[in-house]
Parts: C-alpha cells; structure tokens; sequence
C-alpha cells in the first residue's frame, strides 16, 4: 500500500514540474538550454519525468522514454546494470545527494558518459518518493582520460628513454626504459635529481637546457653517464612542454641509446678503409705487371712474358675474391641469395678445396690429415653454400696455422646431422674475443697486427648460411695453441627454394 | 737479396704484399740497386738500422709495427733522421699524409695513382742517378 501511495505523490510532483515549465515560459527555457538532463525516478527506477535535451543525447523523445525502467538507459552488462540499480536505489533511500559516473546507451548504440548528481524526493511527511537527477555529458572528458591513458602507456612501455623535468630541471618522470638504458634499479634513484646529473659534460648540458629555455626545444648527440660511471652515445629529442597561455610548464625529452649504431658505424669506415687499400693491391701490382709486359726487351721475352701473365692472373684473383666477399655480403643483408637443395658428396667438395690450398700449404708446410667416417659422404643441402662456408674455415685454418704446423678435418655422422671439425694449430683466437667472431668486420686482434690481408668478413658470410641452412657452428681455441671450429649441419634439408639472386663462390 | 755494381746505392724495400715486394725488387734490381727487404715494420726497422740503405720505400699497412709507427721509431735514430723515405702505399686518407709529412717524407705516393718507371724516376731523382 506504502507503495501506492509513493506513486500517487510522484505523480503529483511531476505533475508540480511540468506545470511549472508550462506556467513559466522562462522555466522552460532554462531546462532546454541547461547543458544537463533532469530525470526524475520513482523508488522502484521507473522514471517518471525527463526534460527535453534526453532527445539531442540519446534519440529518444521524453515522452517515450516516461514510464520505462531506468536501467533501460544503462549502457552495462546485466550484472552491472543490477550493482548501479542497487546503488541508484541505495541512494535514493539516503537523505543525503548523492554522485556517480554512468554509461548510457542511445538509441543507435551510442554509449555517452555522464556524471549524475542525484537528490532524494520526500513528501510534506518526510518519506521517500523517489530521486531526482542531473545528468551532466562528460563523454569528452572520458575519451580524452581514455586516450591520455593510451598515451601514457605509450611512453611507460616505449624503448626509447623518456623523461620530463621541471623547469628547474629536476626529473619528475622517467619512464623504466630510462632506468635500463641509464642502468639504474628503482625510479626513486632519479626522481628530483637535476637531469644535468646525467650527461659526461655537465656544461654541455647546462648549455643545452638553457638552449632549449629559449628556443622551445634541442636535439642532438650527447655522450651520456650511466649510474656506474661507463659512458655512451644518445640521441636526444627534446621541448618545452607549455600551458594554453603559453608559459612553460616542464621540459620533456627522449633518448635514443646509439652506441652500438656508432660502433657500427666506425667499423663500417674502418672496413671501408681496409677494403679499399686490399682492392688497391693487387689492382697495383696488376697494373705494374702489365706495364713490365709492355715493355719487355725481347732477347728475355718467352720466360718474362710467363711470369708476369701469372702474377696479373694471380692478382686478379685475389681482387675478385675481395670483390666476391664484399658482394656475398651486401646479398647476405639484403636476403636476395637463392637456396636450392640437391644431393653431393661433401668429402668431394672437401678434396677440391683442399686442391685450391694446396700451393699454399705446401709453401707453410702444413700437414694436412682427414678423417672421414665415410667417403662418399652423401648430404641434401645447397652444396654452393657449402662450399663457400668450408672453403672459408678452411682458407682460415692455412691462414692462420703456424709453419709446420698440423691441419685435421674430420667428418661425422651425429643422429641427423653430420659434424664437420677443422683444427689447426696457431694463433687461436683470444677467449674474451670468442664470442665476437662470428660478427661482421669483426678481426680477432691478435691477428690484425699479424696479418693485415683479411676483411672480417669470411666468418660473417659462413655464419649467415649456417643459418640459413639450419645448422649451427661453434669454435674451441686458446690463444697461441690454435683452434678448432664445429660446423652441425642436417644431412637433409627440407627442399625450399628462397631468395631471388645467386651467391658467388670464389 | 739481389745485387748489381752499376751503382752502389742500397735500397730498402718494406712491403708486405708480396706480389707487389717481388715486382719491386726484380725492377729496381735490373737498374743495379742493391735491394734489401723488409716484410714487417719491426723487421723493416731492425734491418734499416743494420744496413744503412740509401733510400727507403715504405708501405704503410704493414704486420707487427705498421710504417707510420717504424717511421716514427726510424726518425728518432740519429742516422734514421735523414735518410731519405719514400711512403708507397695504398692509404690515402689526410690524417696519414700529415703525419708521414710531418715526419717529413721525401714523397708519398698512392700505388695505384703511379706507373712503376715513374717510380723510379723519382727514385732516381733523390738518389741523384743520371736517367739511362
């Protein structure tokens, strides 16, 4: 019965309201330009009044939407929809106002956000009718919170070090790739210290933060301090973060860590200087040769002429095979080398090779010794990168060998693959330098100041088509003892076919 | 080591390439130099010291000591100060050519940018031998 009563004065309310808009033209106007909506509810949720503005929000016309439960509105799952009804109700049994955020649902399927300042109703007794609300649209508000958070995520999660300082210069934010790159554990080791802390030069950073107080922003390379002293190189993008009235607020930066791109970059200009004194010697000596040709007198003709034919032929060898590295290389980075799979025989492939050194390791006399578990020894793989891996190891292994030193190659069957060893005693490669080998431009240094012929590309090459065929290489050597490199290949290698160019063996 | 009594002027050669050190010998040889060798710069300046040679063709990239650094070590010798050098190599960037030029070299020339009988025209040249 209470409830009956409830609903007869509800009514009488609404029925105050809208006779009120419709006795004061004024009143009506201020509801149809108020930025809000005012709902009126009953105890159970039903509303029971709904200014104009509901149709420009949510497509419906207040008279339709009179009478219907409120929850109707609700842009939430079921279970939602039941917690906001609680506390909607909850809310309207207190004396107090209450406020809450709501999600809508508009006729289209819209969802609009708003802020909702409901106020309980009572009658002349003092019990509870109903609530009355304001809704406020605050959509805008939600988007751009939802987007700051997408943004800020951005920085949080990005690789690149961000920071911003107040225009004191003190850091109050680093993002974690910042700790990483700077090497520090826990934010609080950085928070508030001046951002000049941080850099090898403090002048130099002074300097820039002044620079970018008066130009709005910098970027540029500094060589940058890590917490345990160790420098290295940063790029760094910086600006002034301003307010609408245009008076700075804070000092925003990123840093890109470029170290390994600047060593990569000096061994870039380093093998260029390298190569490109390689390529000159023999084109020097081919060039002279054939100078001497021309101008042989010709009582000594037959013998001369013979000799220097060899030397050009020689040299010109060895200018195509510089030139072959540096080709095999560029296609190696650029993925345009074919692989085509067909059976051989590796002991063959090791027997021709050997041939192509044999000069050679008869001038250092080397002693050569082969042990092969098998012969023929049948494989399925590309048998010209094969070739080009183990003529390398190879050419390596007589390289660096000591005169009179010792040379064994062995080949083995391992489950499904086959095991290639090649040992040679000599310089080795320092343990600490070990695990660099297999990088491009990379020469060991007990071997630059020892032989100076060599681009440190060779390993590089047979490192990148050990992969591409699935197998793996590793070495064992201590310095001045000598080395021993493994080469693990798959006796069979599925057939495909990739890349669109062709490698050059020398 | 080759020998000649045409002239006695002694010649160092410090070259590492040996396709390019026996083209050498074999064509200053057949002028009547006497023509030391040298494959490495530690070598190069052990023998530069022993022998005395009149003149000295220096390669720059070489094994152990590089040329610039035998340079160096030569020009600090009282003997080793004036003898007259010739840097012959393939490197040609500033920063080399100052400093063999500030160790003042008689001529620096790139292998490639010179034909051998020009070569030896300077050669010639320095050693003051009448052109044949």
């Amino acid at each position: 019965m209470k409830k009956n009563i409830n609903q007869a004065n509800f009514i009488g309310v609404e029925k105050s309201i809208q006779g009120t808009l419709e006795g004061h033209p004024a009143c009506q106007k201020i509801f149809e330009l108020l930025p809000v909506v005012v709902i009126a509810i009953t105890n159970a949720g039903y509303i029971h009044f709904v200014s104009p503005k509901i149709y420009d929000w949510l497509g419906y016309k207040s008279k339709e939407i009179m009478g219907k439960h409120f929850s109707e509105l609700i842009c939430l799952s079921e279970k939602n929809k039941c917690l906001i009804k609680d506390k909607i109700l909850e809310g309207q049994r207190s004396k107090e106002s209450i406020y809450y955020e709501i999600a809508l649902k508009s006729l289209s399927g819209d969802t609009m956000y708003c802020s909702v300042q409901s106020a309980p109703l009572l009658n002349s007794e003092g019990s509870h009718i109903g609530a009355v609300a304001v809704f406020s649209n605050i959509t805008k508000l939600k988007q751009a919170q939802r987007g700051l958070k997408e943004k800020s995520a951005a920085i949080e999660y990005s690789i690149d070090a961000m920071a911003i300082a107040d225009l004191n210069q003190n850091l109050k934010y680093v993002n974690p790739a910042f700790l990483q790159i700077w090497g520090y554990e826990d934010v609080n080791e950085v928070l508030g210290r001046s951002a000049i802390d941080f850099w090898k030069s403090k002048e130099r950073a002074s300097a820039i933060v002044r620079s970018i107080m008066r130009d709005g922003g910098w970027s540029g390379e500094l060589v940058a301090q890590r917490k345990d002293g160790t420098l290295f190189n940063v790029k760094v993008s910086t600006s002034l973060i301003k307010r609408e009235n245009e008076e700075p607020l804070s000092i925003m930066a990123s840093f890109m860590d470029i170290t390994e791109q600047k060593r990569l970059d000096i061994a870039k200009s380093e093998f260029i200087a390298t190569a490109s004194h390689q390529l000159r010697n023999p084109l020097a000596s081919i060039n002279w040769y054939a100078e001497m040709l021309s101008t042989i007198s010709d009582s000594s003709k037959n013998k001369k002429v013979k000799r220097y034919s060899t030397e050009i032929h020689n040299s010109t060898i060895r200018l195509i095979s510089l030139v072959n590295a540096l080709l095999n290389t560029s296609r190696i980075e650029l993925g345009t080398f074919s692989t085509s799979v067909r059976k051989f025989d590796l002991t063959g492939l090791i027997e021709d090779i050997l041939k192509i050194f044999s000069s050679q390791i008869k001038n250092k006399e080397i002693d050569v010794s082969k042990n092969f578990s098998k012969t023929p020894f049948y494989i399925e793989s590309d048998s010209m990168q094969i070739r080009i891996i183990v003529q390398n190891l190879i050419s390596n292994a007589v390289k660096y060998s000591n005169r009179n030193g010792s040379l064994k190659i062995s080949l083995e069957e391992k489950g499904e693959e086959v095991l290639f060893k090649i040992f040679n005693t000599g310089y080795g490669i320092p343990k600490a330098q070990q695990s660099r080998i297999f990088t491009k431009f990379f020469r060991a240094g007990n071997i630059l100041d020892k032989e100076k012929d060599g681009t440190g590309l060779g390993l590089y090459i047979a490192k990148s088509l050990i992969n591409n065929l699935k197998g793996k290489i590793w070495l064992e050597s201590e310095e001045d003892k000598g080395a021993t490199f493994f080469l693990a290949l798959p006796k069979s290698l599925d057939k495909e076919i990739k890349g669109i160019g062709e490698l050059i063996t020398n | 080591m080759k020998k000649n009594n045409k002239n006695n002027k002694k010649i160092l050669i410090v070259e590492d390439d040996v396709a390019t050190m026996q083209l050498l010998g074999e064509k200053l040889g057949e002028q009547g130099f006497l023509i030391i060798m040298a494959e490495d710069g530690e070598q190069a300046l052990e023998i530069a010291l022993k022998e005395k040679p009149d003149l000295i063709l220096l390669d720059i990239l070489l094994p152990k000591m590089d040329g610039m650094e035998m340079l160096g070590k030569l020009r600090k010798n009282t003997w080793g100060s004036n003898v007259p050098v010739i840097i012959l190599t393939n490197i040609d960037d500033f920063s080399t050519i100052n400093e063999a030029l500030g160790n003042h070299v008689y001529d620096y020339l790139v292998k490639t940018d010179w034909r051998l009988e020009d070569i030896l025209e300077r050669i010639k040249k320095k050693l003051a031998i009448a052109q044949s």
